[in-house]
């Protein structure tokens, strides 16, 4: 059911457009998951990527008595500072080029090797190249420090070197750049090597027959159908290697990048302003580069994509001299990057490493006696936001190649950009952002839901607008009954005050007997009013919204003993294990009450239209007003402070990996498929999950496994966000470097490392069974 | 009909879930009534709950600390959270209107002092307050904060690097620090991450007045190999050789010592500085009635005795508890002058970021 949209009108006049735009919204409500679809991932995308980056843009401009003050700016033109920080932007923009430059020369090196030269074990060098994506943000710099440090293995215990004054340490710009090419290349290898597959043969064969030499063939035929590719990783590079902090912060030594300067300023200056004006200046390169990439590289490319590798073999370079260098070059970079990662294993069980390598596990103790909350809530963060980035991921990518509409544009860069700026902004973001209820985010997304549950309630306006207002006023006093007077005091109800104020303020149990009462009463209703095949259903899911809203208070009744028993447990792993788990029960039962309010929005829209006709009205004020009285509830989405915010910032923070593996794969399938389901009679909804999930399933399942470690790994968003309740591993692990000394950290990072590929493991098993399900499918079908 | 009678029933249902909706909140699941108090421990009431915690101190000792007090009460989780003071004041500040934390424990007391000014912290009259050691230095006269620990300046000197230059001795003095053989081998924290640096800078200011303070910074920080973020971090740099000298807090070097650095530990012969760490209530607490406990139990003489345990030698600021390490106080110290420092600390901090700290290239 794609609409077909009217967009060859030519447009002359802005109203013109703005009809076209109207009539345009139309019929995208006549497509009720098009219409979910797409209120959804808006208001997903403007509530946690859009606003909290404006909020720190506009925060570097206005000082905290909200008066405009560019004196952040100003200093790099005042003399006492100029030079200081213009060397802080020189420097980065000096680590970004470089470090961009090197990790696409090694991206492509390894790449060439692997697809052209015949590489032994190909199966084993693909798997270490990757090893850098699954690993934490500061390894390599640990393991840099452990052996090229001034009082490193190699330097010191082989060389002998001595390092006085003058003598160039490893600590310093080369020393970031080292380690971010050692990080960031294996991304560059992924995209060069996607493209040398796809490059067909054929092309390279004619020229060959042409009698063109070889190196005249990779010149002139083989490097510019590389080039929108080897472009395309420069520029992500480059954004990789300014947003990165750990490497900076780790072996900058003296050398500052904005970067740094901007965890400095937070953290160390507590000037708000300061980081956030320093953040923008961070934003700008990062977001030349990022519509650089998306405008220009992605209009030039050569290459006809096939959607699949071509069938033909690929030409393999004959000259043993050029595939030897190649190989030999590989060999030894991997040979670099596998003694990197044994020194942090051997660093981890090393005693005191420089002084005496004894062997000592006891680091590892440490670990789990001091780190083990922080290991299985990080872990269980990460993984329960791993769904949440790959739905999200997939029905955006899902509206962005499959439906036309304006702003589609829009939507696609918006999603990519959550996790294309450096994670300090972000964080610093969703501070400013959500420290107290963003009123202001909460009423928009609400009004966009609510009008998608009254168009699905009826077609003429009159109703539609007495079930907006009067569900939203019943909503309002029934939320009012939950605000205590400082709440009732706020500025945004004053209007209110004098109306309302006679009404008492429940206590949170009781008031959420009041509201769940009214779903249970819904659901008995529905059963007499919805007729036919819905009405099980719609009596199910009115009586679950009922009973999961309920169960936000009874889960208490088992956490709370949980927690408790746990604690009286001896030893020094079980009570945290059980107290770990009794919050992670807790979470799953508690969702903030405002995303709860939009999630029944969405379902209630969806049981309305089977709801009888003359009730349906006061079903839907009902509703209404139930979500309304949710979504208003205290301080709706204050969320810093809890597990949420931390799952959030996770899920934004991978949503390009999972939008683009699952953009990529969409146009691979012929639209054709999903029509010929369309046209036997599937409505969208049933062709989604029938037809296009099951297609998409390997590349979405290679967006989990991605978005998992990169959760697992984040650093630098994450830093401003935890909470004594959510300790992160990784904010752990740079706290423990500069005090417990490097063993520790390292013993940290291959714990961190090892739980990244047991998940993998775990989701291929897990794939791999659907894969065959749907194999079968496929099958079947055919 | 039979719809009717659905609906009867369903109204009877409703009706039944009201009766107990209203009936339940006789007891809040926030605060049951406690069991009957358990007489074997001092406490009238058994606490309960969580008890969210900033700790400032290294993590072992945090993490030490968090376990001791939930043995003490089995009802209480403390949750923790480990930030430098300089974090530790932002995420305070950046939560003011939304506080997460209840109590924040350890750090220097100038962090205190600013917290203090912001109105981020609880005034608190404990009774514990009476078997301070020096009220006048390690007691808030509002009750906001208290001093729990001290700790002294010291050199942290490389055994290596002194085996192998056998005419260098550990840097005796300030002036020693100059030196032209600790070129480029000195490690300390920058003033803008870390509290120790900061002590260090505000001794040199006292000891030499602002104008020869400056002066000798300038030639001090021609000196440092490195600043690093954390102010114990130079203790391992050095100790594993990556320079000669680090400035760290002597309880810090007693500590690194202990885990087999090689270091040797001098003080400067005319007087160091030091610092003080302390404790305050977070103002709008949510668990502030644990946070009392919290903070009652870290002023008693047997709490303060539990530092060595977890590798934390700081000196108790309470009478009656022993200190680990004595000889760590009993060297020349300066007339440190807190209230100076505090209030000056953002503008020093920004002259050296400014002036200073721009990195010798």
């Amino acid at each position: 059911m794609d609409t077909s949209l009217p967009l060859t009108r030519p447009v002359s006049t802005s109203s013109n457009s703005l009809v076209r735009r109207v009539r345009e919204f139309r019929l995208i409500a006549r497509d009720p998951v098009l219409l979910v679809g797409l209120l959804a991932a808006g208001a997903f995308i403007f509530a946690f990527i859009v606003y909290p980056l404006l909020r720190v843009i506009v925060q570097g401009f206005f000082d905290q008595q909200g008066q405009i003050r560019l004196n952040y700016f100003a200093r790099y033109f005042e003399p006492n500072y100029a030079r200081a920080y213009w060397d802080v932007l020189a420097w980065t923009i000096e680590m970004g080029v470089l470090a961009a430059l090197g990790s696409t020369l090694l991206g492509f090196l390894f790449a060439y090797t692997v697809v052209r030269c015949d590489i032994p074990l190909k199966g084993l060098v693909h798997a270490f190249t990757l090893l850098p994506t699954i690993s934490p943000p500061f390894a390599i710099a640990l393991s840099t420090i452990l052996l090229f440090g001034r009082s490193g293995f190699v330097t010191r215990d082989i060389l002998h070197m001595r390092f006085g004054p003058g003598i160039n340490d490893v600590y310093g710009l080369d020393g970031i750049i080292f380690c971010q090419i050692i990080t960031f290349f294996s991304i560059a290898y992924l995209i060069l090597r996607g493209l040398l597959e796809r490059i067909d043969p054929s092309m390279e064969e004619a020229a060959l027959s042409l009698g063109a030499s070889k190196w005249h063939i990779f010149r002139t035929v083989t490097l510019p159908l590389l080039t929108p590719g080897i472009a395309a990783s420069f520029l992500l590079m480059f954004v990789e290697s300014l947003a990165d902090l750990g490497n900076p912060i780790l072996i900058g030594g003296n050398i500052t990048v904005l970067s740094t300067q901007i965890w400095i300023a937070i953290n160390g200056e507590h000037d708000q302003q300061k980081g956030a004006a320093l953040s923008f200046m961070l934003l700008l390169p990062t977001l030349t580069v990022f519509l650089l990439q998306r405008y220009w590289v992605s209009r030039r490319s050569y290459i006809a994509v096939t959607g699949k590798p071509t069938s033909g073999a690929a030409t393999f370079v004959k000259e043993p001299i050029v595939r030897w260098t190649f190989i030999t070059l590989t060999t030894l970079v991997l040979i670099l990057i596998v003694s990197l990662y044994a020194t942090i294993f051997a660093g981890s069980i090393t005693k005191l490493w420089g002084i005496n390598y004894a062997l000592d596990f006891s680091h590892y103790e440490g670990v789990f006696q001091r780190g083990l909350e922080a290991i299985l809530d990080t872990t269980f963060l990460s993984a329960l936001a791993t769904p949440i980035a790959g739905i999200a991921g997939v029905v955006i990518a899902f509206l962005v190649v499959r439906k036309s509409f304006s702003g589609k544009q829009a939507v696609d860069f918006m999603s990519n950009l959550g996790g294309a700026v450096p994670g300090t902004i972000l964080g610093i973001g969703y501070i400013l952002a959500f420290i107290r209820a963003p009123i202001f985010v909460v009423a928009i997304v609400y009004v966009a839901l609510a009008y998608f549950l009254f168009t699905a309630a009826t077609k003429e306006n009159g109703w539609r607008l007495l079930i907006l207002v009067s569900g939203s006023f019943f909503g309002i006093v029934l939320a009012w009954l939950s605000y205590d007077e400082k709440l009732r005091g706020a500025s945004a109800f004053n209007i209110l005050n004098g109306a309302l104020n006679g009404l008492p303020t429940l206590a949170l149990t009781q008031w959420l007997w009041i509201v769940g009462g009214i779903l249970f009463a819904l659901a008995l209703a529905s059963l007499y009013f919805v007729s036919g095949k819905m009405k099980r259903q719609a009596f199910l899911v009115l009586t679950f919204m009922a009973l999961y809203l309920l169960a936000r208070e009874w889960i208490l009744l088992l956490t709370d003993p949980l927690s408790i028993w746990g604690r009286r447990l001896g030893g020094d792993y079980l009570p945290g294990t059980v107290t770990s788990i009794s919050s992670w029960i807790a979470l799953v039962f508690q969702p903030p009450l405002a995303i709860l309010g939009f999630t029944y929005l969405v379902l209630g829209a969806f049981l309305l239209p089977a709801w009888e006709q003359r009730t349906r009205i006061f079903a839907a004020i009902l509703l209404l007003a139930v979500c309304c009285a949710l979504t208003f509830h205290g301080e709706p989405l204050a969320l810093v402070g809890s597990a949420y915010i931390v799952l959030i910032a996770y899920a934004v923070r991978s949503l390009p990996a999972t939008v683009r593996a699952s953009i990529a794969s969409l146009q691979q399938i012929d639209p054709a498929i999903e029509e010929a389901s369309t046209s036997l009679g599937g409505d969208a909804q049933h062709t989604f999950r029938n037809i296009t999930l099951p297609l998409i399933l390997p590349a979405f399942i290679a967006g989990l496994i991605f978005s998992f470690a990169r959760h697992m790994t984040s650093l630098s968003a994450i830093i401003f966000l935890t909470t004594p309740k959510w300790p992160i591993l990784t904010a752990l692990i740079l706290s423990e470097v500069e005090q417990g000394g490097l063993s520790l950290a390292a013993a940290y990072s291959v714990v961190l490392i090892v739980i990244v590929l047991v998940a993998i493991g775990l989701l291929y098993l897990w794939a791999g069974r659907a894969f065959r399900a749907s194999a079968e499918m496929t099958l079947g079908a055919g | 009909m039979k719809h009717r009678v659905l609906l009867l029933m369903a109204l009877a249902i409703v009706l039944t879930l009201f009766v107990i909706g209203c009936a339940a909140p006789a007891q809040p699941t926030g605060t049951p009534p406690t069991a009957a108090p358990q007489p074997t421990t001092a406490q009238v009431m058994e606490l309960k709950g969580e008890l969210n915690m900033l700790c400032t101190p290294q993590q072992e000792w945090c993490d030490g600390m968090k376990k001791e007090f939930e043995t003490k009460n089995p009802g209480v989780t403390v949750n923790f959270v480990r930030l430098s003071s300089g974090e530790a004041l932002t995420r305070l500040r950046n939560e003011k209107e939304n506080p997460q934390f209840d109590v924040w424990w350890g750090g220097p007391i100038d962090s205190f002092i600013a917290a203090k000014n912001e109105g981020l912290l609880e005034p608190y009259q404990a009774k514990g307050y009476a078997i301070i050691r020096d009220p006048k230095l390690m007691l808030d006269p509002d009750g906001q904060w208290v001093g729990i620990y001290v700790g002294s300046l010291g050199f942290a000197t490389n055994n290596d690097f002194l085996k192998n230059n056998p005419n260098v001795k550990p840097p005796a003095s300030m002036d020693d620090l100059l030196k032209p053989e600790f070129k480029g081998q000195v490690y300390i924290a920058h003033p803008a991450t870390s509290g120790t640096s900061y002590t260090f800078l505000c001794t040199i200011l006292q000891q030499k007045g602002e104008q020869a303070g400056w002066d000798y910074m300038k030639k001090f920080a021609q000196q440092v190999a490195q600043f690093t973020k954390s102010g114990a971090a130079p203790v391992q740099s050095v100790g594993k050789g990556e320079g000669a000298v680090g400035v760290v807090f002597s309880h810090d070097i007693v500590a690194g010592i202990e885990t087999g650095l090689p270091l040797t530990l001098s003080f400067p012969a005319e007087g160091t500085g030091y610092e003080i760490g302390g404790m305050g209530l977070v103002k709008g607490a949510k668990n502030m009635e644990l946070a009392k406990a919290w903070f009652d139990w870290a002023i008693e003489p047997s709490t303060q005795e539990l530092g060595p345990k977890y590798k934390a030698y700081q000196a108790p600021t309470v009478n009656g508890a022993k200190a680990s390490k004595p000889e760590l106080l009993q060297v020349k110290l300066i007339n440190y002058d807190f209230d100076y420092c505090g209030k000056n600390k953002k503008a020093f901090v920004d002259k050296f970021t400014n002036e200073i700290a721009q990195p010798p290239q």
